[in-house]
């Protein structure tokens, strides 16, 4: 378990790092594949596809995923073509960013379904990752949903107080303005964390604790 | 001195860096086990004077306890950046928010940050952990995700945080701002139970009758009474004139 | 500018993944020197800011939108190595919460938004304050001008990355590829700029001491931290340089090829190609002189219009009570 402020013994668990080197050799092995090798593709596929359902993942969830990220990497391998000239190996080379792409996403839907964020966090810091960054990392994991709380009321206070449509500019300076307020807000939020920090003896030495 | 004084503001007069003064002037102290509210309207800087006890301000000028100089000093210590630890290992403060202050990612490994910070060992924070939680009614909550509680149970886990470091001194910011009654109720329980110096900033006119033997009322960065309980919760016109009672 | 896995290279990858792992932990190893006490709160507290402000949508034409990349403001708003820090917090937790970006992307990711955004960047707007004056105006239109020269440093830099993984193609001509990028990046630049620039003002206006100021006591900070800039420039070029000529065969072909057919179209080698693209009347060079010349007008406008003399009201502290 990653806390913001403590840190357990530099302890590996064998199951969180296998399954972290598994989804990067899954990611390494697609991203040496090319489109003339779509057997082996497709066999890395069938097994990633495997391990997401054994995860418990859902036909229709990994269908919803996959709808919001195969426009994505089409768009990156249509860029090739697009400044290259329809070539005759177009279809290759943009085939090959999309199966790559694809694997790498897949085997990083089932490393975030199978390593909780907190356990990865636990194996890098046993993997030596600094104290301070995992502190931070937990820290920011911590006031993210705050944050992002604080950000959707904003959206809501914006949207009650236009009634109809904005045009552009207006748009852009509401949405500057709402960038700007949540600068304000979270920086306000740090030193008000910072000092009952202090209050409580902090002095930046992140102390072990089981 | 020989008398023993667990609080000591003298003319302490503090502004924030280009703003106009948040306190002039302001003197009192506490003897050790009172138990004070420190009254006044918003914006009147309860809170400023609050932070000045845990010596997370720019220092005020040096004080010293022999010459008659302005500051802050606990037991006797002046309260500045360079006394800072010991300072914070006397008096215990609960801020008002208690998002900003519950940033562990369990109940009790929040509770367990203070106490791990006073550079006791194992052992000794788990007893503190558990003492803690079970001074504020949370025994069960020691794994629970800190994002995952009642404002009310909030506000008790972040009082566990402090009790943990067992401060003499409990310093506490608007504790019953937002509860509902129950929350209420058991917070202020809480606080009966604890047996050292209170100092209470609070607008809950009960929770004082019921918790506080002296009052303080600062009104504009100024101290403007100071006395029983009793008697200035009787002086309508006073609490009207700052606002106290509408 | 997330780039996800399938694009580059795993060799381009790992390299850039090294330069990235060199700068953010000298970042961190800089962290400890100073206030480590208020490292983990701040950082992470920007960090959660940056991954929210970026949800923030900012229409540009229907259906499509943009939003805040964020290095230059995080660079701003802790200084360069808690920005830099902050940054790769961010990209990680994209990754690893919400799968978004690739895996081992996240080595030029990192490299492109966090060290080139809040190191780079850092340099480049503390330069610019120097000659506008160090005042809060003058750190507007540094941040300003940094966010639009980083968008478009990461282009170029990602587009060079694309070329040495595409080194054993012969078809591939970097300057058509670096010609569409600098394109699309210098509008994604000046959005960033609009950004950064306009929330910079937004918070200088209302709460100027929440900005970073730079401890007094080292000196001239902006000019190491440009000379920490440059370095890194250098080790990138040096290190991905043996990367482009471990693929002699396919960078000669293309260079071969292109001579070939240096008549119809701009032909280009690694380095050299932006001159020979200007010399070309193909759309690619006229999209680079575009892509710079709008960048620049467009940036220095906005510059002018952000940079406007500013009527600050300072709030008295930070992180004043209110109460």
């Amino acid at each position: 378990m990653a806390d913001p402020i403590s840190s357990p013994p530099r302890v590996l668990s064998a199951a969180a790092f296998l399954k972290l080197a598994a989804s990067l050799g899954i990611v390494l092995l697609g991203c040496s594949l090319s489109w003339d090798s779509w057997p082996a593709a497709g066999a890395l596929l069938a097994v990633t596809f495997a391990a997401l359902a054994f995860a418990g993942f859902t036909l229709k969830a990994l269908a919803r995923r996959l709808a919001l990220f195969l426009p994505v990497i089409t768009l990156v391998a249509i860029s090739i073509p697009l400044s290259q000239g329809f070539t005759a190996s177009w279809m290759q080379l943009a085939g090959t960013v999309i199966i790559r792409g694809a694997v790498s996403f897949l085997a990083g839907l089932w490393l975030i379904r199978v390593l909780p964020f907190d356990s990865l966090l636990s194996t890098l810091y046993a993997l030596r990752l600094p104290a301070v960054v995992v502190a931070s990392l937990a820290m920011m994991h911590r006031y993210l949903f705050v944050l992002w709380e604080e950000t959707s009321r904003l959206r809501i206070a914006r949207k009650a107080r236009c009634l109809g449509r904005q045009n552009r500019i207006a748009q852009w300076m509401a949405g500057i303005g709402m960038v700007g307020m949540l600068v304000i807000r979270s920086l306000d939020r740090g030193h008000r964390i910072h000092r009952a920090m202090l209050a409580r003896g902090w002095d930046g030495h992140i102390r072990p604790w089981p | 001195m020989t008398t023993a004084v667990a609080i000591e503001v003298r003319r302490l007069t503090f502004a924030y860096s280009g703003g106009s003064n948040v306190l002039t002037d302001v003197s009192f102290s506490v003897s050790p086990g009172e138990r004070i509210a420190l009254l006044g309207p918003s914006g009147a800087g309860k809170s400023t004077l609050l932070l000045h006890l845990n010596a997370l301000l720019p220092d005020p000028p040096p004080a010293d306890f022999e010459t008659d100089s302005a500051g802050v000093l606990i037991d006797g210590l002046p309260a500045t950046a360079q006394n800072a630890n010991p300072i914070r290992r006397r008096v215990g403060l609960l801020f008002q928010n208690p998002e900003d202050q519950l940033f562990g990612s369990t109940v009790g490994r929040d509770v367990a940050f203070g106490p791990l910070n006073l550079g006791l060992d194992a052992a000794e924070v788990q007893a503190r952990v558990e003492q803690a939680l079970n001074d504020v009614g949370l025994d069960e909550f020691a794994d629970r995700d800190t994002v995952r509680l009642s404002l009310g149970e909030r506000k008790r886990a972040c009082l566990a945080g402090v009790l943990a470091c067992q401060p003499g001194c409990l310093v506490l910011d608007e504790p019953f701002a937002n509860l509902d009654p129950r929350g209420r109720r058991r917070l202020s329980d809480i606080l009966t139970l604890f047996n050292g110096t209170l100092l209470l900033a609070t607008h809950d006119l009960d929770a004082v009758r019921e918790l506080a033997d002296r009052i303080l009322v600062l009104d504009d960065g100024r101290l403007c009474a100071d006395g029983p309980t009793d008697t200035i919760l009787q002086d309508k016109q006073l609490l009207t004139q700052h606002g106290l009672v509408a | 500018m997330h780039i996800p896995d399938g694009l580059l290279d795993t060799p381009v990858c790992l390299v850039t993944g090294g330069i990235s792992l060199a700068a953010v932990g000298y970042s961190v190893h800089r962290l400890k020197d100073s206030l480590a006490d208020r490292t983990v709160p701040m950082t992470g507290m920007v960090a959660a800011l940056v991954f929210a402000g970026q949800m923030i949508n900012f229409p540009v034409t229907a259906g499509t939108s943009g939003h805040l990349i964020g290095g230059v403001l995080a660079a701003r708003l802790l200084g360069p190595w808690a920005g830099c820090l902050a940054l790769t917090l961010v990209l990680f937790v994209q990754k690893f919460l919400f799968n978004d970006g690739g895996l081992l992307a996240l080595g030029p990711n990192v490299l492109h938004m966090a060290v080139i955004g809040s190191l780079g960047g850092y340099a480049i707007q503390s330069a610019v304050a120097r000659l506008a004056g160090d005042t809060i105006r003058g750190r507007v239109v540094g941040v300003v001008v940094a966010s639009w020269i980083t968008v478009m440093a990461a282009a170029v830099l990602c587009s060079i990355e694309f070329a040495i993984s595409q080194a054993t193609n012969p078809d591939f001509q970097l300057g058509r590829f670096l010609a569409l990028m600098m394109l699309f990046h210098s509008l994604i630049g000046i959005g960033e700029s609009l950004i950064s620039g306009g929330v910079i003002r937004f918070v200088a206006t209302r709460r100027p001491e929440l900005l970073y100021h730079p401890p007094a006591s080292s000196g001239r900070p902006w000019r190491r931290t440009l000379a920490a800039g440059l370095a890194t420039a250098v080790v990138v070029a040096l290190l991905l340089s043996p990367l482009a000529s471990s693929a002699p065969d396919g960078l000669e072909a293309a260079i071969q090829h292109s001579e070939l057919r240096a008549a119809e179209t701009p032909s280009l080698s690694l380095f050299g190609g932006y001159d020979q693209v200007l010399g070309n009347e193909g759309w690619e060079s006229w999209s680079v002189v575009l892509s710079g010349l709008i960048g620049t007008l467009v940036v220095f406008g906005i510059a002018l219009v952000l940079g406007r003399p500013l009527e600050t009201t300072p709030n008295p502290a930070p992180g004043a009570p209110r109460g």
